[in-house]
């Protein structure tokens, strides 16, 4: 059966530093893969890997059955990957509802000829509704420089909704946030369920992830050391060392 | 004469918006000035030695310039920043030097016998080339550039090929300063190789800082002031490029976005979303 | 005939490395490129000749320019650098000393007129001599060669040796950090302009001696092309600007003594492109993860 992305043996080397080293897991369609790991343990890098920005040392990535482990960046987000980003980057000069347009995929595959092909209103409605998915409708028309820190990721994310994505990387969508809003963010993450594909969810609090993910990969000093469902992942004697003991003193 | 400083207005609005056209992916080229030559001698050696047309020679000249420029900006994207000034300089440079060393086109010496061009000719490129300009600045294309423009990174991850975009935004822009430089030279009668030197790339991208970067307005409003003020304020001709100088100077420690900061929204929702939130009493759902 | 050609080179070379040597100590330490640098060196020729007009000895002459153009470069730094600090103000600074030196060219024009002003030395300066094994040495070469040397020699000690030169290390290096040591920045950054700038002044001056004449677009012609020097010997580093410079002096000496003629001239905007395409880093640099970001 075709995994929604299959990855092995991933390593990825920084000058003599290796960062990821010998990573290998596949997130099967439907699923929520949670990523956890203490800081520092690659997480991050993974995401740039998986999203293509730095290309791998060594390994293979699959993406729906094909290989892209040699794909330039932006064959990532044509093939349906999608992300956000730790630190949330918007194009904060352009409105709402601009962040969202610009990420279209009939736009972004020919920006040319998008002079001639385009439906304002037609755009705009579909916008809309993936603003209105994400709370953030009345807000359309504000700058999305202007927007509350919550409301600023949200907005990450449903630009990234608007790529069509099969699969979406969400990269600690809810660092920062106080108690209520990662609330909401995990219900808001749960109802793109049945939008996508597969989600695989970066997070450095474990909590957040309880319950939220089917499945939960470890990552420590650049190694997976575990791999499984939840529940059981976290009573793993490594997990609960490297991980959780590190997390108490963060 | 008011019809030479309209024309040499309408020249620098262009040459500022090949500038711009360039900008609008994010990269300053200080290359144009090389274009711009490109574009008067290539014509003018077609239309003096071979008796072409002037409106035969353009577009193929033009084009010529457009893949000369995406060619440069090849290597000059890999770098970013500072280092694509320096680069961008290098090409402006290295055209001027080919040119005074080449015989064909005249050398240090110069080229003569270049007729043609009438102000109007000008004035419908200004009209043409602005009306295309803005009705872009009302497209998908224009909210690519500026995403592009912000950051190339999150540009690329949404499936954005930026350097597609910034190839055949050089291209484009190149075309355009070709295509000026063409109108000047056969306005100019005889041209030199220092009517292109460095100077004038430099003085194109200040006309664009000057007026603004953000719209297309900026542009066009920078080069005419730089080119009108010093003809109609008695005894500031002379003292142009201080003038210039000082005037950016101010400008950036007072107002670094230029004089035009406004960018103008590619889109609204407008009175949509209060029908969106009627037709949906709660949007989202996850909210309630 | 080709010896003479490489004492000339080698002169040539020494002088692009003196105002290189200015750049990119600028963009070492504030990582911004100071366009307003080749200007000061090309007002420094036109200083000098008139230190010297009014009687003043070369000495005093060259102390002189070092001291009007230092002060130059404290303005350029006050009026362009100080206020745009970080990434963002990079390409910003860089345009506004643009802007200062097309209003330097202009005032120097205006002041002493557009066309090449001839300097009064005397004549035995410039054509006494000897000769060294088929080369004709003035002593007015030997004296500018050796002058040079002091100077990048002192530069280095300056730099790794003193308090001072630490200062602008730990600058050059972070800083943010250089700051939380205690070192004050602003400071830093002026006496970095003040050196850049009186090594550029003193290498006008030491140009318009060797060529007789001080001209106002020997800014634009020579003293930007140590600007592509620096990107050749690495943007920031030292000793690569001083090899760049001497290596490009001695193409363009042999290669006008071969018949290239002006095409010399962009020989060094060719190697720089090349240069900064394909090894950012300069050509005896390291290269460095800087860039790598995507």
């Amino acid at each position: 059966m075709k995994m929604a992305l299959s990855l092995t043996n991933v390593c990825k080397r920084f000058g003599g530093v290796t960062a990821l080293d010998g990573v290998s897991f596949d997130v099967a369609h439907g699923e929520l893969l949670g990523l956890v790991g203490p800081n520092g343990a690659g997480k991050s890098v993974l995401v740039n890997v998986v999203s293509g920005f730095y290309p791998l040392t060594t390994g293979s990535i699959l993406v729906d059955g094909r290989d892209v482990t040699y794909a330039p960046p932006h064959h990532f987000g044509r093939l349906g990957i999608a992300r956000t980003f730790q630190n949330i980057r918007l194009f904060k000069r352009m409105s709402v509802l601009e962040n969202v347009l610009v990420a279209f995929p009939r736009h972004v595959r020919s920006p040319f000829g998008s002079i001639l092909r385009w439906n304002r209103r037609a755009e705009i409605d579909h916008a809309l509704a993936l603003l209105s998915q994400m709370r953030l409708v009345e807000k359309a028309d504000q700058s999305a420089g202007s927007l509350a820190y919550g409301e600023a990721r949200r907005l990450e994310i449903a630009r990234a909704l608007a790529t069509e994505p099969k699969l979406l990387l969400l990269d600690e969508p809810a660092a920062g946030m106080n108690d209520r809003e990662t609330d909401e963010l995990r219900a808001d993450i749960s109802d793109l369920r049945s939008m996508l594909d597969a989600i695989v969810l970066i997070e450095h609090n474990v909590e957040f992830l309880r319950g939220l993910s089917d499945r939960l990969v470890v990552l420590d000093y650049g190694r997976m050391i575990a791999d499984g469902v939840p529940d059981i992942v976290l009573k793993i004697p490594a997990v609960v060392e490297a991980y959780l003991g590190a997390a108490e003193d963060a | 004469m008011i019809q030479d400083y309209l024309f040499f207005t309408g020249i620098n609005v262009l040459l500022a918006w090949s500038v711009y056209i360039i900008l609008m992916s994010g990269s300053l080229s200080f290359a144009n000035g090389g274009f711009m030559a490109l574009g008067a001698y290539a014509t003018g050696y077609l239309t003096t030695t071979y008796g072409l047309d002037l409106w035969l020679v353009i577009p193929p000249v033009a084009l010529l310039a457009a893949l000369f420029g995406a060619l440069v900006s090849l290597p000059a994207l890999r770098t970013r920043g500072v280092y694509l000034i320096l680069v961008t300089i290098g090409i402006s440079i290295c055209m001027g030097v080919g040119i005074e060393s080449s015989e064909a086109l005249g050398g240090v010496k110069g080229m003569g016998g270049l007729v043609g061009t009438e102000p109007w000719h000008v004035f419908v490129l200004v009209g043409v080339v602005g009306l295309f300009l803005l009705i872009v600045s009302y497209t998908p294309l224009q909210r690519i550039l500026d995403a592009v423009r912000e950051d190339e990174y999150v540009a690329r991850s949404l499936g954005i090929n930026t350097t597609y975009v910034k190839v055949v935004s050089f291209g484009a822009g190149a075309a355009l300063a070709a295509t000026s430089g063409a109108l000047y030279a056969h306005y100019l009668i005889f041209i030199r190789p220092e009517h292109f030197n460095v100077m004038m790339s430099l003085f194109m991208v200040l006309y664009v800082i000057l007026g603004g970067v953000n719209n297309l307005w900026g542009a066009a409003l920078g080069a005419t002031i730089m080119t009108l003020a010093p003809e109609f304020i008695r005894g500031m001709a002379e003292w142009r490029p201080t003038v210039f100088g000082l005037i950016i100077i101010l400008l950036l420690l007072v107002r670094p976005q230029g004089l035009l900061a406004f960018r103008t929204r590619t889109a609204r929702a407008g009175t949509r979303v209060a029908k969106w939130v009627q037709g949906k009493l709660v949007p989202g759902g996850a909210a309630s | 005939m080709v010896g003479d050609q490489i004492i000339n080179g080698i002169i040539l070379g020494s002088m692009y490395a003196l105002i290189a040597l200015g750049y990119t100590l600028v963009f070492g330490v504030l990582d911004k490129l100071n366009f307003a640098h080749s200007e000061v060196f090309m007002a420094g020729g036109y200083v000098g000749l008139s230190w010297i007009a009014l009687g003043a000895p070369v000495w005093l002459a060259i102390i002189g320019v070092a001291a009007v153009a230092g002060i130059m470069g404290l303005a350029v730094e006050l009026i362009s650098f100080r206020k745009f600090k970080g990434s963002d103000g990079q390409i910003t600074a860089s345009l506004s000393s643009l802007a200062v030196g097309i209003v330097m060219i202009d005032l120097v024009q205006k002041y002493w007129g557009s066309e090449p002003i001839a300097i009064s030395l005397p004549v035995a300066l410039r054509t006494a001599g000897f000769t060294l094994g088929g080369m004709t040495l003035t002593w007015l070469k030997v004296g500018i060669l050796g002058f040079t040397l002091i100077l990048m020699i002192g530069l280095q000690v300056l730099v790794q040796k003193t308090a001072l030169g630490r200062n602008i290390r730990a600058v050059a290096d972070n800083p943010a950090s250089a700051s939380l040591l205690g070192v004050d920045v602003k400071r830093v950054n002026q006496q970095t302009f003040f050196i850049a700038s009186a090594l550029a002044g003193i290498a006008g001056l030491l140009l318009t001696m060797r060529t007789g004449f001080a001209s106002s677009d020997i800014g634009l012609g020579f003293g930007l092309k140590a600007l592509a020097i620096m990107g050749i010997g690495g943007m920031g580093d030292l000793r690569g600007a001083v090899i760049g410079g001497l290596v490009v002096g001695l193409c363009e000496g042999l290669g006008f003594q071969f018949g290239f003629g002006r095409l010399a001239d962009i020989m060094v905007w060719v190697l720089m492109i090349f240069v900064l395409v394909v090894r950012p880093a300069g050509l005896f640099g390291n290269a460095t993860a800087r860039d790598v970001r995507a």
